[in-house]
């Protein structure tokens, strides 16, 4: 928009005179301030993306941005990865296993007030439990425990301690239960009112309008420093991104990369965070022309990494390699990947690929997809190999799930629940299809045993596996850039790109 | 000097006034039934228009977590396994019973769903076509006064730009202009916070609203122009101006109420294509209205919400073809 000529804008300045002259009288006959409507000294507002099937009932389908920031902030999960990716115990105060982690004894943190002001216990834990199975049919997260809890055998010991008794032995039964979709609600829940545990009540909503939450003074944990979080949605980033050059809205979870210098000129901050959260770009080992190693492992080669980094994220990435970053284990001995076009060809050839014609499917919702699936076809090019980028909406996309054989895809978990999801065959979210039996036979290892540096040891082989079997492109690591007005004071650095969400300490000017 | 036409001649007769009666109401019958006929046919486009679109609200709903298993599960809950001629006829059967079915996106009443975007977009068309008939009726009289000056010249100038411009990319400039870079005068989004109404907020609405007035006004400002032209320079203008009477009192008694009765229906039309500009608008300001929800709808494949925000806009549609229909036989 800066590009605008100057001869323009005074033909469209005498354009829209005369109708702005007669809307400004209107507007000037109001007291209303231009804010997001909070009127209240401590009231944060927080700007998202929404949609109209947000809901605050936490056992949904999938999870939106707005209901990322709704749950998080009225619910609680058992255990919780904190901002830098460890594991920290939550609503449990401890887990303990049997010999072979077939039976988990669950110790809740004691005093916990309930939203509706009763206390968080042991019926409370059994009911969100039979619930989240009870859903089954649309309650997408149930894939991170549905193979190993049997929600039929899970006994109250008192008040505060349960006794699980899985269905196969399960060595990291406290990280399954940090996965921010598998939060706890009280047993007087209902759909339209579930009671949580989290710093904030949900005082209104309407999907994809505004939520309204308000801080609980009996949270148990650290408190936000304000007293109301509007949450604004909005149906685009680009006009998230007026609100915050007009200072509608104090704060988003993220802006269009090609936006940023423009709004650190208006007088945006931005919060940058190593991120776990990186694209994807997925093929399909089951089928051709993917199912030859040589071929992914010539995509691999063919894509400029260093591009990517500066076109895709304006430079706000780091180098990928092909594996998921921020496991908390030292990451594998392997060498960096580099474009290498030469390689590329070789490879094809050697594979009766050498005039490889493939479509890169996206429906570009996220920063960097559609830039880095037009690098990939550029580089492509170079060699003789057609890369034919398909844009498409997100129900077209869906509509395919995991039949696309080329398809870029997010990822933006910690590593032991990405595993089951993203890289185990039944994987709900393994749009490769990869299936290896290294990989799996590391994978079972790990969720066998509880023992930390065991596990740690199996995640830098699994990264190994991953790393020559070559189910994907992993271009780059982008930065989470968390754009926030002078207002606010607090936020903190969060490997899960949660820097907009999680409010402990935050505080807000007048 | 005035002639006499067949019709008026024809009108002074025995039993006219009857048959001029007789002819609105026919009129009137004859548009009622063919809008019953058009907006069902909207109905059945829309409603196997959403069917062609890949992806059904289920597989949108569970997202990457949809398994076959899970669509055809959430499908037989939704009743979308349902054949689609009994789909249909449950929704047009629940519609002739005042009741637009529930929103397969949130399970909410879509009436309830749509009542607050309704309101919120006919109070955004409403002022910018209040606002729209009397600018757009100065400014085309003003440049029919300084006809071939360079009043009319920018006023000609700038018209046909605005004409040429569709209302996404007006209403860019204006945010640029005066919302966030140049002048940062109104709120460049119209964010109308819960419990509260756009009218609260005066100011939020002053950019979609000039986004929708001017494409409106420079429309129908330019049929005003050249109607009052025609009608200054008519027989009876010159006569008139040769008795001596007044440039104003030509202008205002004499030339306007003739020149006014081609724009009327031009008007309505402006009007009609005002409800369906909001879509555009809404979407940019973000502002709270059945545009905006329309869109979110058609992204979750929400199909009794898209059918309902769609029969509505065609409904208003269709009045204002009415109204600019009968204003038209009644000048006939």
């Amino acid at each position: 928009m800066s590009t605008i000529p100057r001869p323009r804008r005074s033909r469209a300045l005498a354009v829209g005179a005369s109708a702005l002259m007669l809307t400004a009288t209107l507007a000037a006959c109001s007291g209303q301030t231009s804010s997001g409507g909070a009127t209240a000294a401590t009231a944060l507002n927080l700007g998202l993306i929404g949609s109209v099937n947000d809901q605050v009932f936490p056992y949904a389908a999938q999870s939106t941005a707005g209901e990322s920031a709704i749950w998080l902030n009225s619910f609680d999960t058992l255990t919780a990865v904190d901002s830098t990716g460890k594991l920290q115990m939550s609503l449990a105060e401890s887990f303990t296993p049997n010999a072979n982690n077939t039976v988990w004894t669950v110790k809740l943190r004691p005093d916990v007030k309930l939203h509706n002001g009763g206390t968080f216990g042991a019926d409370d834990v059994i009911y969100s439990v039979k619930k989240m199975f009870e859903l089954k049919d649309s309650f997408g997260a149930l894939s991170q425990i549905s193979s190993f809890v049997d929600p039929s055998k899970i006994e109250k010991v008192d008040e505060t301690t349960l006794k699980f008794t899985l269905k196969k032995p399960y060595g990291v039964f406290p990280s399954a239960w940090s996965y921010s979709q598998l939060p706890m609600i009280g047993a007087d829940s209902t759909t339209d009112d579930p009671d949580g545990t989290g710093p904030f009540t949900v005082d209104s909503f309407a999907p994809n309008q505004q939520a309204t939450l308000k801080k609980f003074d009996g949270y148990w944990g650290d408190k936000p420093g304000f007293d109301t979080l509007n949450i604004f949605f909005f149906g685009d980033q680009e006009a998230i991104v007026n609100a915050l050059q007009g200072g509608q809205i104090d704060l988003s979870s993220s802006v269009p990369l090609a936006n940023v210098d423009s709004l650190k000129s208006a007088g945006v901050t931005f919060l940058a965070s190593d991120s776990t959260g990186h694209l994807e770009l997925a093929m399909r080992t089951d089928v051709a022309p993917f199912v030859d190693v040589r071929v992914r492992r010539a995509m691999q080669l063919i894509i400029d990494r260093e591009a990517v980094v500066k076109t895709a994220y304006n430079g706000y990435a780091k180098v990928g390699n092909d594996i998921d970053p921020g496991t908390g284990c030292p990451a594998p001995d392997v060498p960096q990947r580099t474009q290498d076009l030469a390689k590329a060809k070789q490879l094809l050839a050697e594979a009766g690929q050498s005039n490889l014609n493939v479509d890169l499917v996206t429906d570009g919702v996220f920063p960097g997809m559609t830039e880095t699936a037009q690098l990939l076809s550029q580089d492509a090019a170079q060699i003789g190999v057609k890369v034919n980028v398909k844009k498409m909406d997100t129900g077209s996309l869906l509509d395919k799930w995991l039949k696309w054989p080329f398809v870029l895809n997010i990822v933006n978990d910690q590593y032991l629940n990405l595993v089951p999801e993203d890289y185990l065959p039944d994987g709900e979210d393994n749009a490769a299809h990869w299936n290896s039996p290294t990989f799996v036979g590391l994978a079972d290892k790990l969720f066998a045993t509880s023992d930390a540096s065991e596990q740690c040891a199996l995640v830098t082989q699994m990264q190994k596996a991953q790393y020559e079997d070559s189910p994907s492109i992993m271009p780059a690591y982008p930065t989470s850039l968390t754009p926030y007005s002078a207002r606010v004071h607090g936020l903190h650095t969060d490997v899960f790109g949660r820097s907009a969400y999680e409010f402990a300490g935050v505080t807000v000017n007048d | 000097m005035t002639t006499i036409t067949e019709t008026e001649v024809l009108a002074t007769q025995p039993g006219a006034v009857m048959r001029r009666r007789t002819g609105w109401v026919g009129v009137a019958l004859r548009k009622l039934i063919e809008a019953v006929i058009t907006l069902l046919l909207v109905s059945v486009c829309v409603f196997f228009a959403t069917q062609i679109m890949p992806g059904n609200a289920a597989a949108v709903l569970l997202g990457t977590h949809a398994t076959p298993e899970r669509v055809a599960a959430l499908s037989q809950q939704l009743g979308l396994n349902d054949p689609l001629l009994v789909q249909y006829g449950r929704w047009l059967g629940g519609v002739l019973h005042g009741d637009f079915g529930t929103s397969l996106a949130n399970g909410r009443p879509v009436s309830q769903l749509i009542a607050t975007p309704f309101t919120n977009s006919l109070f955004l068309a409403a002022v910018a076509v209040i606002l729209t008939l009397p600018l757009s009726l100065i400014a085309g009289v003003v440049a029919a006064q300084f006809k071939d000056t360079w009043i009319d010249k920018t006023f000609l100038g700038s018209s046909m730009l605005a004409n040429a411009l569709p209302d996404f990319i007006i209403g860019t400039l204006l945010v640029f202009f005066f919302g966030t870079t140049v002048f940062k005068i109104f709120p460049p989004v119209s964010i109308i916070p819960l419990g509260t109404h756009p009218w609260d907020f005066p100011a939020k609405l002053v950019l979609p609203v000039a986004t929708l007035v001017i494409g409106g006004v420079m429309y129908l400002s330019r049929l005003i122009r050249v109607s009052v032209i025609d009608a200054l320079s008519s027989e009876y203008a010159e006569m008139a101006h040769l008795k001596g009477i007044s440039r104003s009192r030509l202008l205002f008694v004499h030339a306007l109420p003739n020149a006014l009765a081609p724009a009327i229906p031009a008007a309505s039309l402006v009007a009609a294509f005002t409800i369906g500009g909001v879509v555009v608008v809404e979407y940019l300001f973000n502002y709270p209205g059945m545009g905006v929800l329309l869109l979110q709808s058609i992204g979750a494949r929400d199909i009794p919400t898209i059918q309902a925000i769609v029969m509505i806009i065609a409904a208003i549609y269709f009045v204002f073809n009415f109204i600019a229909d009968l204003i038209k036989v009644g000048r006939d």
